[in-house]
Order: structure tokens, then sequence, then C-alpha cells
């Protein structure tokens, strides 16, 4: 058997190579007791809280394609109380099905372009892993590849699931400490479920293409990859397992009470006809403003002005549960990961789904924290949906991007929507709306990171022109029909209702609306992988160009070099340098018993406008390394050679270089 | 403390100070000043010992790096986090030990009275006390062990300045006296000068006036990893009182490397957030708010995100601080730190409860020509500013001036945009943006620091030490001089005060008891309507002075809506209203509002409903209602 048949078996097999693959990084440095529960309320009454054994863990996968099936002929025959005839039979079968094995071992199979046809690990991309599923990828990736990939957690969800770190880098080639890194996070609004595949779609292919794909065996070998698929596990989960919306639950799982009453969490959506879907409410109403579509009965558009309508929309599924006249007023959460980081942090009242301060929220305390130590990251994506877009900050609309920063971002984008046809790039606080402690800004601002948000799936997908901006609904409810052959909606049907009595219910399922149906998942997850390696690639890269050595009369040696960082993006933002979010990048002599007594750097290879480092001019502290740009430093030193220029940067990596001697004169 | 102001050395001079030194010295053998304060061994067997009455529970909510205990006192009866709460924080900048001294002195008062005394035990009854002295804990012991210094930077490493090391460049005690004070390098360009009424001052010279400047001024130390910042990167870490979420002071030394990251901020953070019956914050700190009330501004108030107090509770805040100023009587307050990030402020703005801040102790305004009495007369013009904002916020406590070194280092701090074209810069807040203090105060440039050093001399504690020049080896052959105001001193007072304070802030506690929003049902009637059908009606009122919930507490979202809600019993059913429903908030003195239901309740017999109104923050009443049977 060539392959890991891991992925298939329910956790308990797995369980013994998890354990020695994954390590626990841990979180804070000062461990808090005694301290007051985050739900407890005034009068006690809590909403049942909900424990990691509500969501069933060991769905299996359908099973892999290819070589396995196969492969699997030979040991049933073995079992069988044998006759002759079948003696026979049996021979002929054990020797064509080891001949077919021999042969298959020897021969390559034909590789598609793009993905490859025989991974270590297989993997399907047409549909949607639950966090179990995801685990046990995750795992069978490290396990199969340990010489690239690292699984860690780096702490709990509120409900107790790990959350997922995959490092990935050539391990042999120098520690991911060292190396520029990537970080992929996806789907922190749990109900975007797309974003988790898209980011283990890229896990998978980093590490089965590396040896296959020199551009992926470069880019492996030379950075390191973060991956967090799931940032919201608990909500990722509770999409999957309990009725929900294409939208819902975009917030975690911590209980809050969002209508105050003392009850938490008491009155959320309710599965009235259970068919594990939230849905819409209508009541045929002759007041009411609302109709079925002429073309497709399903779908309810409003009646023209003086034109009567026939049905009352009474919102999404569900009824008062808590007796205040409310409905659905307090369901999961509600608070909006993505507005719980640091930078332009708003409460509630300014900033709607906001928390109790920045970072309140476990997951993403987890996250932060592992990115705190990790000054390295130096560039970022992170996966939403829906609508196509490609976004950077800033969140607020009275803040301006420095315009060095502005061009990195601009050119790496132009290529992204290039690559991924029917995605807009555009700024967040004035292209969608503005954002208060948004994750992107907290990374981009205080650590220093290029990062991008990507809005997945785009109306395009569906016909590939663009639709008249009056048609969207007919749109998607054409696909609906013609493509998915009607799976994306529930049809009305009667239900009772404890306040409203009989009514209707119907609309969307909560896989459609905003997520890829499978035959469209894995184009989405290649597209924006692509683009994220384009971005990775553009990566600062610090190298020493040149490094020489000239004597100079009086025994002094002057040693000259230009270090280059010939990628897109420097090694320090214009943000990074203001703010001091990372130390100036190193550029130092050494050298046994060197005295050197001069120090200087500067932008230009002839040296104008050269600035002097008084202190410590072996080791010149330079600001930053241009995006496709250079700096030149010079030295006057005193002591025999070899004379090692050495040139470190958080972000941009390291290089050493023993300088060349020239001829005096 | 905007400056200082140093005289020429008189010999008179030298000898008075060395005089007052000497009967300082003998007065109080061992470590002069912070005598009679609690380090933190002292101050845990205190609270300890107060947690011994059964009226109190004590909680550690948190561990700091240092490894000491955020504690937290629970002073009530019965169930007490359904009763409307005070909560009391002290120290919240670490060298204002005052502060945690009056959180526990009072709270020893508070229990001591309620278990004798029937008329505070009552107070317990309607309402619970949740009070956490000291915490940030870690940074006090720096005026527990030499050098004695001024920290507000809790015990976490922290690259303060970005250089890749750790809390290398931190004060140094250059004159060996144990305290890290002040140091002034002569240097013709330098910008402070000697005060021309007291040398011992130092005071920025006006060019202008044809004033030359002598002296650049410092923190005391070395700049011991050599890159021109002397100073920079002290040991520690965050400061509990810049770690909040309000106008929070970005990138700037000491706010931690994101809001709220600090154990003890999270665990303060979170009690407040869990505990929803806190009606009101009380915090002693230097960002005083009831000397010097916040003042509303019309403008602002029409932006979304609130940055100065709403008009609407001003009055009421305004009528609370009139209270206090009446009870402690002291005058001439300084002013109060801009408090960027600040526990108190974020109490109102943020966690939306009414917030009142005392520093409880200043040294008094002292006229030159009235050596014994307070200043009882209001100066003519308004006292300079008295805290030194280092453009972060933060009381500098002994004026340590900072300012040169603000000055050369580029933009660790204040980096807050000063030119920003339109539009600002990606990473620049122009909100919270400090221009250096540049202009000087006119006639009473350095008063407060005169005043100081006179009420020092007066009262005979050895507070200054006198400048004395030093070898620097940072600048060789340069005249350097060590000395200044000790500090701690400008915060705390002689430890003999602290108990007649904790008097006066108890008897202010009580006074704030009685204005404290007051819940009850005022009516309730059952009309029959005919046909078994009866409408049952019930007033709420508020009959204390504060309104039931401040204007930005609704604003917020922070406390709890006061609700309704009718019990009945079987039989009787609801025609319409729902069993229950929010009231509106309740304005003080007799605010009303009215809830009716509906409900028919089967003839010939008695039932009995009740309505049940309460808010965790407010109060909690029942009210049965009879439906009698004919």
């Amino acid at each position: 058997m060539r392959y890991s048949s891991e992925v298939e078996n329910p956790s308990g097999a797995t369980g013994c190579v998890s354990a020695a693959v994954r390590e626990l990084v841990s979180e804070n440095e000062a461990p808090v007791h005694n301290e007051a529960p985050v739900h407890s309320e005034w009068d006690g009454r809590l909403a049942r809280p909900r424990s990691l054994s509500e969501f069933p863990s060991d769905r299996r996968d359908a099973g892999p394609t290819g070589f396995l099936d196969r492969d699997a002929g030979p040991t049933e025959f073995l079992d069988r109380p044998a006759r002759p005839a079948l003696w026979v039979a049996a021979v002929i079968l054990l020797v064509v099905a080891a001949a077919t094995c021999a042969t298959a071992a020897e021969k390559s199979p034909y590789q598609p372009a793009g993905a490859p046809a025989d991974p270590k690990v297989p993997a399907r991309w047409n549909y949607y892993r639950d966090y179990a599923e995801a685990t046990r990828l995750l795992e069978a990736l490290a396990a199969a590849h340990p010489q690239r990939a690292k699984l860690a957690s780096v702490g709990k969800s509120y409900g107790g699931r790990e959350m997922w770190l995959l490092s990935i880098t050539n391990f042999g080639k120098g520690s991911d400490r060292q190396k520029p890194a990537f970080m992929i996070a996806g789907a922190i609004h749990a109900n975007e479920i797309q974003g988790t595949e898209v980011t283990l779609y890229t896990a998978w292919y980093l590490l089965e293409m590396y040896g296959r794909s020199p551009l992926v065996t470069r880019l492996v070998d030379a950075r390191a990859f973060y991956l967090v698929p799931m940032l919201s596990p608990d909500s990722r989960d509770a999409h999957m397992y309990r009725p929900n919306t294409t939208s819902s639950p975009r917030s975690g799982q911590v209980p809050v009470d969002d209508d105050r009453d003392g009850l938490v969490d008491e009155d959320g959506p309710d599965d009235l006809d259970g068919d594990g879907q939230i849905t819409q409410m209508r009541v045929r109403d002759p007041n009411g403003r609302w109709k079925p579509h002429p073309d497709f009965p399903n779908l309810l558009i409003p009646a023209k002005d003086d034109e009567p309508g026939e049905y009352r929309l009474l919102g999404t599924e569900g009824y008062d549960n808590d007796g205040d006249g409310r409905v659905n007023e307090d369901g999961d959460g509600y608070y909006d990961p993505n507005r719980d980081w640091p930078w332009q942090w708003e409460p509630r009242y300014v900033q709607h789904g906001a928390h109790r301060y920045p970072l309140s929220l476990p997951e993403n305390r987890a996250v932060a924290d592992f990115v705190l130590k990790h000054p390295n990251i130096a560039g970022a994506q992170s996966y939403h949906n829906s609508g196509g877009m490609i976004l950077r900050g800033p969140g607020t609309k009275d803040e301006r991007l420095d315009p060095a920063d502005l061009a990195v971002y601009d050119a790496i984008a132009k290529k992204g929507q290039e690559m991924l046809p029917g995605y807009k790039y555009l700024e967040t606080a004035t292209g969608l709306y503005e954002v208060h402690g948004g994750e992107g800004d907290w990374m981009f601002v205080m650590r220093g990171v290029f990062r991008f948000t990507n809005e997945l799936w785009t109306p395009l997908n569906f016909f590939r022109k663009p639709a008249e901006s009056g048609e969207r609904k007919e749109e998607a409810e054409r696909f609906n029909k013609y493509l998915l052959l009607g799976d994306g909606t529930v049809p009305w049907k009667e239900v009772d209702h404890p306040q409203f009595g009989r009514i209707e219910v119907g609309g969307m399922k909560k896989n459609w609306g905003r997520q890829p149906p499978s035959f469209l998942l894995e184009e989405e997850c290649h597209r924006n992988m692509a683009f994220t390696l384009y971005h990775a690639d553009q990566m600062p890269q610090v190298r020493i160009q040149s490094a020489a050595a000239k004597r100079l009369p009086g025994g002094l040696v002057e040693v000259t070099a230009a270090v280059v960082n010939p990628k897109l993006t420097p090694t320090r933002a214009a943000l990074d340098v203001t703010h001091h979010v990372t130390p100036p990048d190193l550029v130092s002599l050494e050298g046994k018993d060197l005295k050197v007594s001069l120090g200087l750097w500067s932008d230009s290879p002839f040296f104008q406008d050269a600035r002097e480092q008084k202190h410590r001019p072996e080791q010149v502290r330079v600001p930053r390394i241009p995006g496709m740009g250079a700096v030149y430093v010079r030295w006057l030193v005193r002591g025999a050679g070899p004379y090692t220029v050495r040139v470190q940067s958080v972000k941009g990596g390291s290089d050493r270089r023993i300088a060349r001697m020239k001829d005096e004169g | 403390m905007n400056s200082h102001r140093l005289p020429r050395w008189h010999p008179a001079a030298i000898l008075a100070a060395s005089v007052a030194v000497l009967l300082g010295t003998a007065a109080q053998a061992g470590e002069p000043a912070v005598k009679g304060y609690a380090d933190y061994e002292t101050y845990r067997a205190e609270v300890r010992k107060i947690a011994k009455s059964k009226l109190v529970k004590l909680n550690s909510l948190a561990r700091t790096a240092g490894g000491r205990e955020v504690f937290c006192l629970e002073i009530g009866t019965g169930k007490t986090d359904q009763k409307p709460a005070i909560l009391v924080v002290g120290g919240v900048y670490p060298p204002h030990l005052v502060g945690s001294e009056l959180a526990v002195r009072m709270t020893r008062r508070l229990v001591e009275q309620a278990a004798a005394d029937k008329q505070a035990a009552a107070i317990l009854d309607r309402l619970t006390f949740y009070v956490i002295p000291r915490p940030s804990p870690d940074p006090c012991e720096a005026l527990f062990r030499k050098p004695y210094a001024e920290r507000a930077e809790n015990d976490r490493p922290m690259d303060d300045d970005g250089d890749g090391a750790v809390d290398e460049d931190g004060p140094d005690d250059l004159d060996g006296d144990g305290w890290i004070t002040a140091m002034r390098v002569e240097d013709p360009a330098g910008p402070y000068m000697a005060h021309p009424e007291d040398a011992r001052a130092l005071v920025r010279a006006d060019p202008v006036k044809n004033q030359h400047g002598r002296w650049s001024v410092y923190v005391e130390g070395r700049d011991n990893d050599r890159d021109d910042q002397p100073n920079e990167d002290p040991p520690g870490g965050t400061a509990f009182n810049r770690n909040f979420t309000f106008r929070y002071p970005y990138f700037q030394r000491g706010a931690g490397p994101h809001q709220v990251s600090e154990p003890e901020t999270r665990a303060v953070a979170d009690f407040a957030f869990s505990h929803p019956n806190i009606a009101l914050v009380l915090t002693f700190t230097p960002e005083d708010n009831l000397m010097r009330p916040w003042k509303p501004n019309p403008q602002a108030e029409s932006q979304k995100a609130k940055t100065a107090v709403l008009g609407g509770d001003a009055g009421y805040l305004n009528y609370v601080a009139e209270q206090y100023r009446q009870i402690h009587g002291g005058k001439d307050a300084p002013d109060s730190p801009e408090g960027q990030g600040s526990f108190s402020q974020w109490a109102y703005f943020h966690f939306g409860r009414w917030s009142l801040a005392c520093r409880g102790w200043w040294i008094p305004q002292l006229k030159p020509e009235e050596p014994k009495t307070t200043a009882n007369k209001p100066t003519d013009k308004p006292p300079p500013k008295h805290a030194r904002d280092r453009g972060d916020g933060e009381d500098a406590g002994n004026g340590q001036a900072v300012t040169d070194a603000k000055a050369k280092s580029p933009a660790r701090r204040g980096r807050a945009a000063a030119k920003a074209p339109a539009g600002k810069r990606l990473g620049a807040r122009a909100a919270d943006a400090k221009p250096a203090e540049d202009k000087p105060p006119e006639d009473g440039r350095g008063a407060d620091e005169l005043s100081a050093l006179r009420w020092l001399d007066r009262e005979k504690i050895d507070g200054f030490v006198p400048w004395k020049r030093i070898e620097h080896p940072d600048f060789p052959g340069r005249v350097v001089e060590v000395g200044g105001i000790k500090p701690f001193l400008r915060l705390n007072p002689p430890a003999r005060e602290l108990e007649p304070l904790a008097d006066k802030h108890w008897r202010f506690v009580r006074r704030l008891v009685e204005l404290l929003p007051e819940l009850a049902i005022h009516q309730s009637k059952a009309e029959p309507l005919g046909g078994g059908v009866w409408r049952v009606s019930a007033t709420a009122v508020n009959r204390g002075y504060l309104p039931s919930v401040s204007q930005m507490g609704r604003i917020t979202g922070g406390p709890h809506p006061l609700q309704a809600v009718i019990e009945l019993p079987p039989g009787v059913k609801l025609v319409t209203g729902h069993p229950r429903g929010q009231l509106p908030p309740l304005p003080g003195n007799g605010g009303k509002a009215e809830t009716t239901w509906l409900v028919s309740a089967p003839a010939g017999k008695e039932h009995r409903l009740t309505v049940h109104v309460w808010s965790p923050s407010v109060g909690d009443c029942r009210q049965t209602i009879v439906l009698p049977a004919k």
C-alpha cells in the first residue's frame, strides 16, 4: 500500500500519530486564576451551555479515489474456504493483482496540470469538512510530510476545540522563525465556510507539490507558511449541524446576553419545520408588499408601487422563546470576531459586533499571541465571503496609507484581479464599509504585515458574464434551477407558529448563497491559493549583492556592501518604521579582532546623503530596505580579514557573505 | 509638573537644606518617605485580616507577571451579586499609593461599622461593594526597595524602544542616594533655567523675554545601550492605567502591545463586565473628576464616538462632585492628567457606569508670604498645569521632565501626527495628538514647584535632593548635577494623614450611597373590565437622586435596562401584553414608568399575581396584586 489510509479512520487510529506530531504552544505568560466566569449573569439563569459532545465528530470521508480502491484486492481472498476451481481463480487473480500493483508502483500516473493525481494524502475538494474532518486532514498532512510540516495548537476555542496552526517550510533548510513567513487564516466568520477549504487546499498543495513544482519547492525552502484553517471552529460545527442560514453563525459561541434581560442566548432562531435549515417566514396577506416572481415561484419580490401584494414577510424562522414580544433577539453570541482586534477598536455602540475589549475572545487571543511571538510574518491573507473582493485597509475613513506602502498593495492586488476574475480590489473603508477593530488593520498597522482579505465567491461564477444590477437575484435563481437542479432552495410550505398561527416557511438553504457549490469549490480554492503564492513570493528577501574590501593608506580597510531586496515588499512597511513595530535591519561587519571606526549607510551607491552611525558602527542599523531596492553600507576597519558582511532582517530573512579583497589603486 | 527650576546655590540655602535633610533623616530612620505605607506583603496581610469578617469574601482575580495577586474584596450580605454595587478601585497609578491605602482603610471602616452599627449595616442590605485596592501591585514595590523610583509599568519585560533588546536602558541611581530623581546637564542651548525665586526649581527660559536657558533635564540615569536615548527602555512593562480601551495611546511607552493586554487589566475588565450589578465606579487616581469635574462639549456630542462627558450626565456628576468637595474641604487641586487609556475614563465612556475619580490628597498650594497656613483663597489665576503631561497622559509625579528626551527620541512618544496633511497618515490619531507643551505659563511659571518646595520645607520633610555635581560618563567634561524632588512625595501625604483622609472619604461614600437610585413599585392596581378580564398595572418609580442609568450607560448598552415581569398563578392568562418587557430609564427624584397587562381570570376565587421590577444595577422590587374573588 502506497498511501496512508489515515484519512479514512475515525480519530482513534490517528490518535497516536497526532500525539507525536502535535505540540502545544503556550499562550499567555501569566495564568489567570479565580477569574470571574465570562458569562455569569445576574440572576443565574444561563442558557444551557453547549459542549463539544453535541457536535458529532465522527463523520467520515466518503473515501478516496484512485489507486487505493484497486489495491484493496488481495487480502480478501485469503480468508475464504478454498475449493479447487476457486483456488485456481484465486491464484490467477493474485498474480494479476500483484502485477498490477507492481506495474502501478513503477508507472507514474498521467498528471493533469494543477494538482497532483497521486498525492501522498488523498483529498477531495468538492465538499466542506467539519472540525473533525479538517483536523484529520491536517494530521494526515503533518504525518505524511514531517520534514516540511508541523501541526500545533495555539490554544483552545471557547468550546474546547484546538486552534490548529500548520507550519510549512523545509525545516532542513532552516527554522521557520528565520524565514519571512506568510500567514493564512480562514473563516473568522464561521459561516463563511469555504475559507477553511481554501486554507486546507493551500496546505495540501504546498506539501504535495513540493518537489514537483519548482516554484512551490523554492517557496517552501525559502519561506515559512503559517496556516490557520478555522479561526472559529465552534461555530463551524454549529453552522453545519444546527439549523442555520448561509449567514449564520457569524458569531462565535461565547454566550452573550444580547437583550440584557438576565437570560443568555435564550431566544435564537427556531427550525419550525425541522428541515435543518433556518429559512424565512411569510404569511398570505393582501396588505403585504411581496409577491412571487413570475418565473421563479419560490422567490419573493416586492410588489410594484401601485400594485397590491400577496405576502407579508415575517422575518427569519423562529418564535418568541422568552415571552418578551421579540423574536430571535438573543441567539448565538452575538459578537463579530472580526471586530475584536486592537487597531481602532471601538465599543459596540460605535462598532456593531464589538465584544468587551480587543482580543477578549479566546480564539482571537490565541492567534494574536502567536502573531506577536512571530514577528517574521511579513505577508498574510484572510478568507471571508462573499462578493468577490480583494480588500486592504484602512478600515476607517479618516486614515490614509503611506504612498510607498500603498504602491506595494496596488502591485500585488493588480495581479490578484487578473487571477481572480470577478474580484475587485477595494479599500475597506471607502469601498466596502468602515470596520473598527478588524484583524487586517491590526496585522498591518500594529504588526507591520502586508495583508489582504478576500471575499470569496463572486456572482461572475454563475454564467461568467456580469449580470445587470437589477437582475442578480434572477441570475442566482436561474443558476439554482438549471445548474443546481433546484437543490439550493426549500419550497415554501405551511407550518404552525406559536404566535402568528398558520404561516409558511421556505427560502434558501444554508449551503447556498455565499459558498460555492461542490463543482466550483476547487477552482475557488486554487485561484485564491495562487494569489497568495504570488504575494508570498513577493515578501522581502534580503541578499548581499556585493561585498568588497579595499585597502586604504594608514592601515585602514574600507569594506562596502550592497544589500538588495528584489521583491515588491520592503523589509519594513513605512508604518512599521514609524511605530517601531520591528527593530531595524542590521548590516554587520564580522571578523576576528576587527576594530571598526566608521559605519555609514546610504540609499545611494555613491553614498550621497550617507548617514553615520556613531555607536557600535560594526552593526549598522538600517531603517528598512525598500521593495525592489537596495541599501549600501560602508565601514572603515582595522584588522586582518576575512571580513564577513551579514544582514539580518526580522521580516526579510538574512544573508552572509565574505567581502572580496580588491587590489589597491 | 512642567519644569524643573533650581536656584543657584546660596550658602544659606545649602545650610538650610542640610539641616532639613538631617532633621528629616533623624526623624524617620530606615526608609523615610515610604514609612507607614504598605508594601505588597503588608498589604496582603491587611486584606486577609479584613476578609476574616463574614461580611467579606476575598477573591484573587489574577496573578501578575511578578507573581503577585490582584485581590478583590466583596463586601455584602445575602445574594451579593443581585444587589446594585459600587466598585471601588485604588492604586490604578501604582506610585499613587495613597489610593491603595484609602481603598483599604475605607473598606475596613465599612466592615467594622456594618458589623457594629445598624445604619451602616442597612447599607449592605441594599448594596454590595467590590473593592480592588491594588490592581497593579508589581510597580508599587519600586517604592519599597532601592533605588526608589516612580514606576507605573508592571513586571512584564518589554522592548519599549523597538531595538530588539528588552529592558536594557532604565534609570540609574547615579548619586547613590537610593532615589531616582532628575539630572540636569549644563547646555547653553538647554531650555531650562533656575527659577529666580527658588534656585532649587527649574523653569523654562523664555527667549522672547531675553531669558537664557542653561540646563537640559533628564531622568537620572545613563544611556545604557548608547543609542542617544537615555533611559528609554526601563524595566517593565505595561502601565495598568494606560492599558484600557478609551482613547488608548497606541504605540506609546507603557501602553502595552495593545489594549487590555495584561493579566491585571484583563482580570479587572472581565470582573467588571461579568458583574452587571455594578452601578458606579469610584477610583482613587490622579485623573480626578471630583475636584475638577469633566466639562461637556456640545459640539463633540454629535459625534458617534463620545469623547467628552455628555451634557445629560454632567449635571449629576457635578452635584456629586460638589458633595465631595464639601466633605473633603481641599482647595486648588492640581489639573488632572489627560488620562488616555485610563481606567476611570474607561469606566464612564466604555463600561457605561457613573464614574467618580479623585486623588484623595495633593500638596496644598502655599503662597510665599503665608508659610504657616494652607492657601485657603484661590489664586488669582488658575494654577499652571501641575501634572506634566509627557504627551502620554501620565502624571510625571515629581516632574521628572522627559521633555528633552522626548524631543530627541524619534517619535516613540506622542507620535500621533502633528504634521498631518489632509487626511491623516494611517496610524495617526489626531484626536489623541498632544503637541509638546511649549508655552510657559506667564507669571505663574513654576508656581507649583515652588509651592511644593515650600510645603516640604514647612512640613520638614526631607523631600528635596539638592543638586549635586557628578561625573557622568555620557557627558564627559560637562557639568551634570543630580537632584530634584523625590518621587512619591508629590502624590502621597505623610503617613499620619492617611487615617484622617480615610475618614473623609468614608464620609463621602456614605453620602454617595444616599444619592444612588432607589427603585420602588409606587402604585399597583387591578381594574375589572368585566367578563373576567382585568387591567393590571404597576408603576415603577425611582426615588433616589441619580437616574437609573447614565446617558452614557444608555448609549453603550452596558447596564441592564429595567425589566417588568408579571408572574401569573395557574388559571390566569394574559390577554394582551407580554409577560416580560423592558421599562425606559427612570430619571431621579420621582421618575416613573407604568406597565399594563390585560389578564383574564376565572371568577369565583381570588388570584394573586406578582409584578417583579428589577435591574441588577438599580434595584429589585416585587409587589403582589390581588384580584378579588368578587
